[in-house]
């Protein structure tokens, strides 16, 4: 059965508006692969709710800024805070 | 390429090996009735645990040149060796797969012997074609997904 919603978000932006942090050095400080960081970039995988919390606090925001629940597929309900802030 | 998706090579080269080994040794022997009676059952089993220390061993082996290979290939002298949870998540659906597939060759193979009346050679190999297939399998099943994504 294919999944209907996955999880977006906004890490490739925050690593460039945080001096163009490279995908190894966000890798580095949250402790998982490089290739990790290339999957859940382009959704194809969705982070545990730990990683997720590391991932925010390393750009100093919310779970809610960085990650967001969308159709799969359809690319809607995107952006961050869309779930009811 | 990440550490376990590395080892995972490995683990998929080394159950190349076997299936050769199997099909290259033990089958024929099979076949020919080298394997036949009291005798032959204990020369097959003994033929097939030599699996067990010459997989430990070749793991190793393949471990090491492969570690260097890459080293080598990527100019990478300190590669990491990082296990996430996306390493775990993908392991775990290998595990299942390779469970999946072993539990079903020795499921048939107890078919083939409660209502087949197959020799209980073939059903001993079919139980460890199961394993062997089911080890490739998993590790197949990790190499896709470590590639989806």
């Amino acid at each position: 059965m294919a999944r209907q919603h996955r999880i977006g978000n906004a890490i490739r932006k925050l690593r460039f508006e945080h001096g163009e942090m490279t995908q190894q050095e966000l890798a580095d400080k949250v402790g998982v692969t490089r290739q990790t960081i290339v999957a859940m970039e382009q959704s194809k995988y969705s982070p545990s709710l730990e990683l997720a919390f590391l991932v925010a606090r390393v750009f100093g925001r919310s779970v809610d800024d960085v990650f967001w629940l969308e159709e799969a597929g359809s690319g809607e309900g995107g952006g961050p805070g869309a779930s009811g802030k | 390429m990440s550490f376990e998706d590395r080892n995972n090579l490995v683990i998929i080269l080394m159950n190349l090996v076997i299936a050769a080994y199997f099909g290259l040794w033990i089958v024929p022997g099979v076949l020919t009735g080298a394997y036949d009676g009291a005798a032959g059952l204990v020369a097959w089993a003994q033929a097939t645990l030599m699996v067990i220390p010459v997989s430990i061993v070749g793991t190793i082996v393949l471990t090491i040149l492969f570690a260097i290979g890459y080293a080598i290939v990527t100019h990478n002298t300190k590669p990491s060796e990082i296990v996430d949870e996306r390493d775990r998540a993908i392991g775990n659906f290998g595990l299942r797969v390779n469970l999946y597939v072993a539990g079903a060759g020795f499921l048939v193979s107890l078919v083939g012997l409660a209502f087949w009346s197959w020799p209980a050679l073939w059903a001993l190999n079919l139980g460890f074609f199961g394993f062997m297939l089911g080890g490739l399998a998993g590790g197949v099943a990790k190499f896709i997904l470590y590639r989806r994504g």
